[in-house]
């Protein structure tokens, strides 16, 4: 063993194996700086040992004991007061009404979601877009003259019999009524 | 407490009997108030640190494995409280050094002189243990405050005979050079 292992050991002196401690001595025995360094951490080490037992309760305090009883009666309190909660017939019936109503939905989301999936278009593509195309202007048409048909009868309302000829007046008078 | 009893009183306390966890608390109180009075310095955290330390205890005991000691349980759940407490109080670092220093032992004024330097000896080793780092005053406080066994100590802090001897190296030499330097500026 040199001097810086010895000396490393020297401070953990007590936590070593008895064939670690004789390998410590053989070294100091013949190494008078390890001897010195050996009797100082010792004296540090009765100093530390001589300080030990001030700070130390000299028994429990049953102050102190009663405190932590009473804390621990409490807690058992309350947790008896939270289980005795939980355990009552009306929380179980609102927790299960919740439960049925949320099992519900989600059925009914399911269903609607499965339905839209398992019912396809019967017209896809472009053949769908070109009919509705087709049926929107047929729509259109068909809103168009009727339009016009009406338009066509408020004219001849406005006709004058004799001069055969349009009341202009007249013709303004019965579209703005009907909000031409 | 002899260990069959203590185990019979852990299974009484288990089903909810609170005068057998009472003899529990009566049993291990001033053990774990030691420790965490070493770690805080201040005898009204200490008991808050103890008496959390004993109602974790309470809410677990269900847990509690026989192969191990109580002793042993008590003693690591009191050193985690204890630091993670230093923890959550290391932003107040400087406000806590110097409620530190308030807080150590301040001599009796009817002491005898060996009494007097005992406790000014204590109050200079305390207060060096707050400048090691949390691990090495743990191991400082647990195996030479304490005065427990190596594998205890190893068992409290989760840690291997390697790690705590390093451990022990650190906070040794901190101190010894320390309290050198002390005796030496004294004499001259």
């Amino acid at each position: 063993m040199n001097c810086p292992e010895c000396e490393g050991a020297i401070f953990i002196y007590r936590e070593l194996s008895d064939s670690e401690k004789q390998e410590i001595n053989e070294h100091m025995a013949t190494c008078a700086s390890c001897r010195k360094l050996f009797n100082e951490v010792e004296s540090i080490n009765q100093l530390v040992a001589k300080v030990s037992q001030t700070g130390k309760q000299s028994g429990h305090s049953v102050s102190l004991t009663d405190k932590i009883m009473a804390e621990i009666s409490k807690k058992e309190k309350t947790g008896k007061v939270v289980s005795l909660q939980h355990g009552s017939t009306g929380f179980s019936v609102t927790r299960y009404s919740l439960a049925a109503v949320s099992a519900a939905m989600l059925i009914m989301f399911f269903i609607e979601v499965f339905a839209s999936v398992s019912e396809p278009p019967t017209i896809q593509g472009p053949i769908y877009r070109l009919q509705s195309a087709v049926l929107n202007s047929d729509e259109l048409r068909k809103k168009f003259s009727t339009r016009k048909e009406r338009k066509r009868s408020l004219l001849a309302e406005c006709v004058n019999p004799l001069s055969k000829q349009t009341d202009q007046a007249c013709l303004k008078e019965k579209l703005k009524k009907l909000n031409f | 407490m002899s260990e069959p009893f203590e185990l019979k009183t852990i299974e009484k306390a288990k089903t909810g009997d609170q005068q057998a966890f009472r003899l529990l608390v009566e049993t291990y109180q001033r053990f774990v108030y030691s420790i965490a009075f070493r770690f805080t310095g201040d005898e009204v955290e200490a008991e808050d640190l103890v008496q959390e330390c004993f109602v974790r205890l309470w809410k677990n005991l269900d847990r509690y494995n026989s192969n191990y000691k109580l002793k042993c349980w008590l003693g690591k759940m009191i050193t985690n409280i204890s630091l993670d407490f230093l923890k959550s109080s290391r932003k107040q670092n400087e406000k806590n050094r110097t409620m530190m220093d308030d807080h150590l032992p301040v001599p009796n004024p009817v002491s005898s002189e060996s009494e007097l330097e005992t406790s000014e000896l204590y109050a200079l080793i305390m207060k060096l243990a707050n400048k090691l780092t949390p691990k090495q005053r743990a191991a400082f406080i647990l195996r030479d405050l304490e005065v427990l066994d190596v594998t205890e100590v190893c068992d409290m802090l989760s840690m291997s005979a390697g790690n705590l001897k390093s451990n022990l190296y650190y906070a040794r030499l901190h101190m010894k050079e320390n309290l050198l330097k002390h005796y030496k500026t004294e004499l001259q």
